[in-house]
């Protein structure tokens, strides 16, 4: 018979020793990302994969994001003339929440899963132990690089994203719903804050860490060949995109909380 | 000359290892047969540095190779090379770079004189200069198995570590491989290891064979009286019989 004390101490163990690990992973990725040897070519690589290759899906998944926004506020708004808020709406909703969130779930997707698929794949493979014997700190080699590109790149597609995401509520404002050109964008203009856009691009950097953290760290610890590859591929995804929402909230809260 | 002493692994309840001693001289080329389980690779791993041994200790030349982190450890891989049982080259870096890996992450050559040497060392290993850029991916096992050889003496190591070699591999591609280690070995003057089961190839690389069994050296002596070695355990895992003391699970009768 299962002792049910016995289950919840090893439940709560189980979370903290889990805590604990990606903790001490963290640290050693970080670490190993200020003291030498630095892989400038991995380097490259990971920010060209994260923040140039990535672009097109996060361009197209804000732009028909600020798109819908603009259509969904104007038919809400409309109930008690309050058509003239949208383009308010779309700048503020982009910025602050739907382009960094909306980002880092898609790279969560594309590069959390390739990440994790990828350095899972070498650890079962032995290329892991491979670059141990040739005198080379894993850390260093796959797992600095990744973290470092994740927390520059993001902020950077998230820029784009709100362009692109503002720039979506824009067409559908003005050629579909009838707004004025000028008057959009410099209603857009007069409510955005510097404190709206630099919040989204910290949330961004923050995501950019996330991902890449739960994509390396599921891949070097997978075992039992393909089968714990997937595993891990699906675990650096679902792990990524929750911890996104739940840092969604404290970092919003750092931000907005007087 | 390689000395592990009093060898100790265990994880959990499994007692792997169960005190190894062993002796290698400079240049001896030692093979450590023994079936699956028998704790050959684990051995290879705590050379390694891979998997910290619970007691026991291993020195190269006098210099201790059991606990070492950071550079400790770097400086010493150094010294060591190793063949893995599949290759284990890194899947994005072109044939040249893995062959070069180690003189270029410690700078000791330019891209361009890598990728010069590369080519020499593939050819050391009978691989043709046109493999150089493409990606380990795209070549049969065989290839794959001579480019891990390159990688592992390119850095002209003094110790040699083999896990596997022929693994994988039709017989006359392992031959190749077999005669590949032994021309090495010779011609660098380094001490190796192999670990494998297969008798064959075991008789062809080695100086030297210990049959490890439970944990422990059953038996060690040199490879010309491999087959004639008197002791129970070896005769029984060189000759493949059935009978013995080392236990074969049975299968179930073959129906008409």
């Amino acid at each position: 018979m299962i002792n049910p004390f016995a289950f919840v101490g090893r439940v709560v163990l189980d979370f903290f020793q889990t805590i604990g690990s990606v903790a001490v992973f963290a640290f050693m990725g970080l670490s190993h990302a200020v003291r030498p040897p630095f892989f400038w070519r991995n380097y490259m690589r990971h920010f060209i994969e994260i923040g140039y290759l990535s672009l097109p899906v996060v361009a197209l998944t804000t732009l028909f994001s600020g798109m819908v926004l603009a259509l969904q506020s104007y038919s809400g708004f409309s109930r008690f003339s309050a058509e003239g808020a949208v383009a308010m709406v779309v700048a503020l909703s982009i910025t602050r929440e739907l382009a960094p969130v909306l980002a880092g779930l898609m790279v969560a997707g594309r590069i959390g899963a390739a990440m994790a698929a990828e350095i899972g794949t070498m650890r079962v493979t032995e290329q892991i132990d491979a670059l141990e014997a040739l005198s080379t700190n894993p850390y260093s080699y796959l797992v600095a690089p990744r973290l470092i590109a994740g927390i520059l790149m993001m902020p950077f597609l998230v820029a784009v994203g709100d362009i692109i995401g503002v720039m979506g509520g824009y067409i559908v404002g003005v050629y579909k719903l009838g707004f004025n050109s000028a008057a959009y964008l410099q209603q857009t203009w007069d409510v955005l804050e510097t404190e709206d856009v630099v919040s989204g691009l910290v949330k961004a950097a923050v995501y950019g860490f996330i991902v890449t953290l739960m994509g390396c760290y599921h891949g070097y610890r997978s075992t039992g060949g393909a089968q714990g590859v997937g595993r891990a591929t699906t675990q650096a995804v679902v792990s990524s995109a929750i911890l996104i929402l739940i840092a969604n909230y404290f970092v919003t809260e750092l931000f907005f909380t007087k | 000359m390689l000395k592990i002493q009093g060898l100790t692994k265990s994880f959990g309840d499994n007692h792997v290892l169960r005190g190894i001693d062993l002796e290698i001289e400079r240049g001896d080329s030692l093979v450590i047969l023994g079936g699956s389980g028998s704790g050959k690779s684990v051995t290879l791993k705590c050379i390694m540095g891979f998997i910290h041994p619970d007691a026991g200790t291993i020195t190269l030349d006098g210099d201790n190779l059991v606990g070492l982190e950071g550079r400790a450890r770097s400086a010493m891989n150094q010294r060591v090379g190793m063949l893995f049982q599949h290759a284990a080259l890194l899947d994005s870096l072109p044939v040249w770079e893995n062959v070069m890996f180690a003189p270029l992450r410690f700078g000791r050559v330019s891209r361009r004189e890598a990728r010069k040497a590369a080519v020499g060392w593939l050819e050391r290993v009978g691989l043709d200069e046109a493999i150089a850029g493409i990606l380990p991916g795209e070549l049969a096992t065989g290839a794959q198995k001579r480019i891990g050889l390159a990688r592992a003496i390119a850095a002209e190591p003094e110790l040699l570590l083999f896990d596997e070699p022929t693994t994988g591999l039709d017989a006359l591609v392992g031959r190749q491989i077999d005669a590949l280690i032994r021309s090495t070995i010779t011609d660098m003057g380094a001490t190796a290891i192999t670990i494998t089961h297969d008798i064959d190839s075991a008789r062809r690389v080695s100086d030297h064979v210990a049959m490890l069994y439970q944990g422990q050296i059953a038996w060690s002596g040199p490879a010309a009286n491999l087959m004639q070695s008197g002791d129970p355990v070896v005769d029984q895992f060189v000759h493949g019989r059935l009978t013995g003391p080392i236990p074969v699970p049975a299968l179930p009768e073959a129906r008409a």
